[in-house]
């Protein structure tokens, strides 16, 4: 099948998938958005392999719209797919309610429309729609216990604001973006904020940490689904700024990633620390995005990847731990192994691959990153390299505090269930497939055969 | 098949063996509810074994060759100008260390078996023991700097969850945290060498060191690795965590800080070795350091109150002066401290349990017990400088006090933005109107939970 036709329809599935999950109830919401997922996740198979194997992207233009399925298309597929898929099945019961379980599908399928769009009206147009779709989400009821997330919200409405600016002052942008010249630097400043702004990244960290405080729910699961902006990043902004020594800015979203990694270090509540920490890692990885040299942008997309099945990882074993303890003061040791051995050893396992530990894509991801850096300077590798140490910190200090301590014997049958296991532990292996051959990924070798060619 | 292949063979069943173990082990502990402690320690006993006699043919072969063998298992990732390559390199200083790591790592499985029958974490210790093992043979063989990173992590983290082995006690778990940041934070700086040496060298082969000009990038490398080294070596003024590492269960401590994770910071030096000697300098900052970290465990473990800790600065004592050794460039004697000092410390550290037994087994074959006052040096100074001194090695030279002081410093302005982003996001999340009575504060800790409910 046509690559191109095959994300076309997992979109479309995708957006169907969320207007019958809005429509029902209870595990019905829950199996729209799964058949959704999967169907976005069997059109994964067929844009890659075509891609893998022919190595060219399919692009069609009609109607004045320009499509255009490449190496990112093909490598995001997946892990985006996976990720909503995650959340359908492993979200606990009360939060998987069917407005955050539709705009789950909804924003999968913008994510679907924004990586097949070649045009930037297109392309901005399916941005807006991603952040319509999550910040319907987040208007979700939630449980007495989860933050409201205005700030998210509010960051939300922001992002989309500086978005429409910038299509009016790029004049809507009609041209096809893999053929006509980058955009002009005031349109890629506004996007580039816009960007910040919707995934968090710091100094706008505070709808992440705003919205998993206390006792995250499911519409805060909807913000660890990093698919909004970065496209427009990767397509957009980073080709326009290129010529701009891109680097300096680069920098500065290093400092602040390293400064967001090391408040998570000292944050004391389960849901803010781990929304620091998710900070940092968009900061990294919008840094990485932003480098000249080609491995930094490979290392910023192979990150993306990765924390799209890691992050969601990570937000679904924090809220099953507050679904279990309520919100986790991260002071005390809480000595929740014994209730729950086992998932403690998946919280674990996740949380060593957002740590990036040797053998996981992250690891590879944070190498080729660094590699970019530092072709720049060391002093964006020092910056970057204390955000990775901080965050490898910060990941293995929260199992420690909740899992470890005198247990409570008054605690049974607290463990994960067994689907809850299992999705944990799928997302990790996914990542350890990733770490030991990442030369499969469509966007490694793409970049392979483009940094060879630039060479020659 | 000639020799070189037979060696190269030989020395990928040594690196594979543990590897495969591993993947067995987590693979079955994840999939089957209970799986036979003997099964266990077979199949780490056995790896292990099966692994330390390839790596002693490979060794003995090693005199017949030319060149030391490599393993090559191709790259991970290659692009231009970035590779990440899976090469092992099987030269004296790596078979030495790989030797140790699979002999102690097996030893110490065979002891465990017994010594930690029926305990909760049995399996956990075996999983952590064959990640070390795995961790130590990357650090021994690894050609590139990349790779000996990563096996560096891989040490760091079996390291910190094996001194919270105890995790119901907070002190184990507090002090597996504390040894977790040092390494990290000195991680930074190996972290950082690396990407140095790829956009000097465009390459991570630590065999091509030697090709950096003296000066510059090659000074700036040198000093990364040393940084690097300290915390695992437990250097001054990083000392303060390997005490109390002495937490975890008898057999971590004595394969983890008396054998094979803090000796490979004096390994890593010997690997920096072209960087030192381009960098005279470089060698005196090693020399200095190590023969500091020597006298300052020396003066501590002497006032300390139980073997453990008093086990531990000697083996920091020892330590430094390897690195003395690795300073001064003296690669055979690092390797023959190494591998003696390893195997006594873990041979000591093992029969710490029975220290009281020991000792009365002496005092029956000997009547009386040896003096120890008329031995000591310190019998010689004057009182008050004993004093001092005395006060001093008590206080651990009041370098703990030192790093917590900055630790502190450094998280009360982080903390404040903490705070202020949390008071940020409540003024927002505040619903409109006045307050109709008291509002569930979502941040507050003590939600409404599954264990609240049931409760």
């Amino acid at each position: 099948m046509n690559p191109l036709l095959a994300t076309l329809l997992a979109a479309l599935a995708n957006l169907l998938a969320g207007l019958a999950a809005a429509r029902t109830q209870g595990a019905e919401a829950r199996a729209a958005t799964l058949a959704g997922a999967l169907i976005a996740a069997g059109a994964a198979a067929f844009t890659a392999l075509p891609l893998l194997i022919h190595g060219e992207a399919v692009g069609v233009q009609a109607l004045g719209l320009a499509l255009r399925a490449d190496a990112l298309t093909a490598t995001l597929l997946l892990p985006m797919a996976l990720a909503v898929g995650a959340l359908a099945v492993a979200l606990p019961r009360q939060d998987a309610l069917p407005r955050v379980m539709a705009a789950a599908s909804f924003a999968l399928a913008a994510a679907l429309g924004v990586l097949l769009a070649d045009t930037l009206g297109l392309l901005l147009l399916g941005e807006l729609l991603l952040g319509l779709a999550v910040f319907w989400g987040l208007g979700a009821e939630g449980h007495p216990g989860s933050a409201p997330g205005r700030i998210a919200r509010l960051q939300l409405a922001a992002a989309g604001m500086l978005t429409l600016a910038a299509l009016a002052l790029a004049g809507g942008g009609g041209g096809p973006l893999s053929q006509g010249p980058p955009v002009e630097p005031a349109v890629a400043g506004l996007l580039l904020a816009a960007v910040a702004l919707r995934v968090g990244v710091p100094p706008a960290q505070s709808g992440l940490t705003g919205a998993l405080r206390g006792a995250p729910g499911g519409r805060a699961a909807l913000l660890a689904l990093p698919f909004g902006g970065l496209t427009v990043l990767v397509r957009v902004v980073q080709p326009a700024l290129v010529a701009y020594d891109p680097h300096r800015i680069a920098v500065v979203v290093l400092a602040l990633a390293a400064l967001a990694a090391l408040t998570g270090v000292v944050a004391r509540d389960l849901g803010r620390a781990a929304g620091w920490t998710l900070a940092a890692l968009h900061g990294l990885l919008v840094a990485g995005n932003l480098e000249a040299a080609p491995t930094g942008p490979l290392g910023g997309e192979l990150l993306w990847a990765a924390i799209t099945l890691s992050e969601v990882g990570f937000v679904l074993g924090v809220i099953l731990v507050v679904r279990r303890l309520g919100a986790v003061d991260l002071r005390v040791l809480h000595g929740l192994q014994d209730a729950a051995p086992q998932l403690g050893l998946a919280f674990l396992l996740v949380a060593l691959t957002v740590a990036g530990v040797p053998g996981t894509l992250e690891f590879v991801a944070q190498d080729l990153l660094l590699s970019g850096v530092g072709s720049a300077g060391m002093v964006g590798v020092v910056l970057a390299v204390v955000a990775m140490a901080a965050v490898g910190f910060n990941a293995l200090r929260l199992y420690v505090q909740v899992f470890y301590g005198p247990g409570d014997p008054a605690r049974v049958d607290m463990d994960a269930r067994p689907w809850e296991r299992a999705v944990l532990l799928a997302l990790v292996g996914l990542l350890l497939a990733g770490g030991v051959a990442p030369g499969l990924l469509p966007i490694v070798e793409q970049a392979a055969e483009r940094i060879e060619g630039e060479v020659h | 098949m000639s020799l070189v292949e037979l060696a190269s063979t030989l020395g990928f069943m040594a690196l594979s063996a543990p590897v495969a173990a591993l993947v067995l082990l987590a693979t079955g502990l994840l999939l089957l509810p209970e799986v036979p402690e003997r099964r266990i320690h077979q199949l780490v006993g056995g790896s292990l074994s099966v692994a330390l006699c390839c790596a002693l043919l490979g060794g003995a072969l090693l005199p017949l060759l030319d060149a030391p063998p490599e393993v090559d298992l191709g790259s991970v990732l290659a692009v231009r100008g970035y590779h990440l390559d899976l090469r092992f390199v099987l030269d004296t200083p790596a078979l030495v260390l790989l030797s140790l790591d699979l002999a102690l790592c097996g030893l110490v499985g065979l002891f465990s078996a017994r010594y930690l029958h029926r305990e909760p974490g049995f399996r956990r210790f075996y999983l952590l023991l064959l990640l070390l093992a795995v961790g130590v043979s990357v650090i021994a063989t690894a050609r590139g700097l990349d790779l000996l990173f990563a096996g560096w992590e891989l040490v760091g983290l079996s390291s910190a969850l094996l001194i919270a082995f105890f995790n119901h006690r907070p002190a184990p778990v507090q002090h597996g945290l504390r040894a977790y940041a040092v390494y990290r934070t000195t991680d930074v700086g190996l972290l950082m060498g690396l990407v140095l040496l790829h956009h000097t060298l465009g390459t991570a082969d630590l065999a091509r060191l030697g090709e950096l000009p003296a000066g510059g990038a090659s000074l700036v490398l040198g000093a990364l690795l040393i940084f690097g080294a300290m915390g695992k070596g437990a250097c001054v003024p990083f000392t303060g965590w390997l005490p109390r590492a002495m937490e975890g269960p008898t057999p971590s401590s004595a394969i983890f800080y008396g054998a094979l994770s803090i000796h490979a910071s004096p390994f890593l030096l010997l690997r920096a070795q072209p960087l030192l000697d381009l960098n005279p300098a470089l060698r005196g900052v090693v020399v200095g350091l190590g023969l500091l970290t020597a006298v300052h465990a020396s003066m501590s473990g002497r006032v300390q109150p139980d073997i453990k800790s008093s086990l531990g600065y000697a083996s920091v004592a020892q330590v430094g002066l390897i690195w003395v050794w690795a300073g001064l460039g003296w690669e055979p004697l690092v390797l023959l401290h190494t591998a003696g000092h390893a195997s006594l410390r873990t041979w000591q550290l093992l029969r710490a349990p029975n220290v009281l037994h020991d000792r009365h087994h002496l005092l029956t074959l000997l009547g009386e017990l040896p003096s120890r006052t008329a031995t000591h040096v310190e019998g010689r100074l004057p009182l008050g400088l004993r004093r001092v001194l005395y006060g001093l090695a008590l206080e651990r030279w009041f370098l703990d006090e030192l790093l917590a002081g900055l630790v502190a410093a450094i998280a009360r302005p982080l903390a404040a933005l903490d705070a202020l982003d949390r008071r940020w996001a409540e003024h927002l999340d505040r619903p409109p109107g006045p307050p109709a009575g008291p509002q569930p504060d979502p941040g507050a800790l003590g939600a409404p939970s599954l264990e609240a409910s049931r409760a």
